[in-house]
This record gives structure tokens, sequence and C-alpha cells, in this order.
């Protein structure tokens, strides 16, 4: 059953720390909701507002995960369980470890295919996390794949989104590979892009993989790696 | 949830017993000089590799998160992994 309900407190974590209580869920099984982040207020004080929360959490599946974790502990030898999905537990809980450290409230969502765990979070404020050119997110993503890979056997990877930027960055690098693919088949010459993290030429190169007449490859040594988009015929994206 | 000063260095903390073997000699140091936060980061010497990386590709990951936090409240941080 599904339970939501507003708090307020001085501030934010107050407000939270008040509502899970009170449903008697943890942090990460709740979804929180900032509805009024609070603050100082006014001039000396006056209209000092205070933070607002809103928290749904699903309260029986939350004692049905209770019982399933002192299971695990009281038996620990025969527990096995998937390898990878240890890992996605793993992964998400740390990625929720870090944003609560960095301060920032939000929902994680993730799921598995084949060999990547997907974690999105979606929150207000999420810019902190975010960094400049995704410098963060890039950050804590590859940290999470070192705690991912811990836990598991076979090489896991890891697409962590937040705030919607890697898909919002997706489009925009899709778009200037169209445009850089245009102009070289307008000028026929080659147009080499901007420098680039690993993942985002691997969004390049595969955007262009089946563009008629240019060819894609990379250039340049680490972080001054670009990708150049080339005359010729639409070959296999080199890395 | 973190009550006092230890919440403060919670976050490296985390960081650095989930990347180690040995999550129980993670010890983290705080001191704070003005605008600038110093965090002092000491492991198992087995474990250094674990929190360095190659290149210290690591060190500069756990320096980038620390970093994002502190921003928010406009100070510096620097991260001293020590043996």
């Amino acid at each position: 059953m599904e339970k939501t309900i507003t708090k307020s407190g001085k501030t934010v974590e107050e407000a939270i720390a008040l509502a899970i209580e009170e449903l008697g869920v943890s942090e990460q099984d709740a979804v929180i909701e900032v509805i009024e982040e609070g603050g100082s207020g006014g001039f000396l004080g006056i209209g000092k507002k205070e933070a607002v929360v809103k928290v749904t959490a699903d309260v029986d599946a939350v004692s049905q995960q209770e019982d399933e974790d002192s299971e695990y502990y009281g038996d620990d030898e025969s527990f096995e369980g998937d390898a990878v999905s240890q890992a996605e537990e793993e992964a998400v809980a740390f990625v929720a470890e870090i944003l609560s450290g960095i301060g920032i409230h939000g929902k994680l969502d993730s799921y598995r295919e084949d060999d990547t765990i997907y974690i999105s979070v979606t929150g207000s404020d999420c810019g902190t996390a975010i960094g400049r050119h995704g410098e963060t997110l890039d950050s804590i993503s590859y940290l999470t794949s070192l705690v991912a890979n811990k836990y598991s056997e076979e090489y896991v990877r890891i697409s962590l989104d937040i705030g919607g930027y890697k898909k919002k960055r997706e489009s925009i690098l899709v778009g200037l590979a169209n445009r850089a693919a245009s102009r070289v088949l307008r000028s026929g010459e080659s147009v080499e892009m901007e420098a680039m993290s690993p993942s985002e030429r691997r969004i390049v190169h595969f955007a262009l993989q089946s563009y008629d007449g240019v060819s894609t490859h990379s250039v340049g040594e680490e972080p001054n790696r670009r990708v150049v988009v080339a005359p010729g015929k639409s070959g296999d994206a080199e890395e | 949830m973190s009550v006092g000063g230890f919440a403060m260095n919670d976050l490296l903390t985390t960081i650095a017993r989930a990347l180690v073997t040995k999550p129980e000699e993670v010890k983290v140091t705080q001191i704070d000089k003005g605008h600038t936060v110093v965090f002092e980061l000491s492991v198992a010497p087995e474990d250094m590799g674990k929190v360095i990386g190659k290149g210290g590709k690591r060190a500069q990951a756990i320096r980038n998160v620390m970093k994002a936090k502190y921003l928010r409240e406009g100070k510096r941080v620097v991260v001293d992994i020590v043996e």
C-alpha cells in the first residue's frame, strides 16, 4: 500500500527525517519531493519559510524487504543470489549515499539490460551533482562502476543520468554530429569536432555510423581526444 | 542520519570504504582552514591503489565529488591521501 504524507520542518533534512520516521521507512525506499526549500526568509528573518516535503513510500513493500534482509543476514552461507543484481543493488545504494552526502534529495530509478545497469536520478537541485560539462556526473558514474564491479565477476557497465543531463547532452551531440557530417559533404573536407569524453565520442561515432558519405575516427590524447568526421563512404566507427 | 561533526566527512568515508578491501582501516580527518577544507584520508597500505587508481584517476574522481559538495558552501576542498 502506498502512503503519501507531507511534512514541514526548519530544513529540508529535518522535514524528510520527520516524514520517513512517521512512515516507518528508510530514506532510500521513499520518494521524496521537495515542495518548499525553506530558507532564511526576508530581512531580519521576517517571513522565514519552513521547508516542506512530500514523501511517498510503499509501506507494505518495505516491510517485505526487511523480511528478506533479515533472512539474508540470518543465513549468510546459503545466500547466493544473482551476482549482477547484487551489483545493481550496491551501485544504487552507493549513488544514493553520494547524493545525500552532497546534499541532494531526489528519486532513483534503476534497471538492468544485458551488461549495463541504468540508474537515473530525478530531483530538484541536481546541478551540483552534474557539475561543469558533466564533470561531477562522470566522476560519480566512474566511482559507481568501480563499486558495482567489486560485486560482479563479469564486467558491468554503469550508465548514470542525473536530472536528464545525459539524455539532453546526447541529443545535442547527435545534432552536432549531423551538422558536422553535412558540412563534410558540402565542402569535401574533414571536420574536427570539439574534445569529448570517451562516452560522448561513442555517441558521435554511433550517430554517424550509417550516415552515407562520411566516416569517423578519433585523434589526439585524452582529455583532448576529438572525433574527426572525414569524407568517404560510411564505414565502421573507429575508436 | 549522521550527527554533528561526523556528518562533515561522512561522504569521503563512504566513498573510500566502498572502494577498499579493508573498510575498517579507512580513517578521515578534517581540518578547516577558513575557506578551505582539508581532508586527510588514510587507508590500509595495500588499499592505497584502490583510492588513488591508475594515474590518480580514482583520487581525481573522489576530489571532484568532494568539490561538488563544498562548492555549495563556497568552500575549496583539498583531499590528501596520507600513508
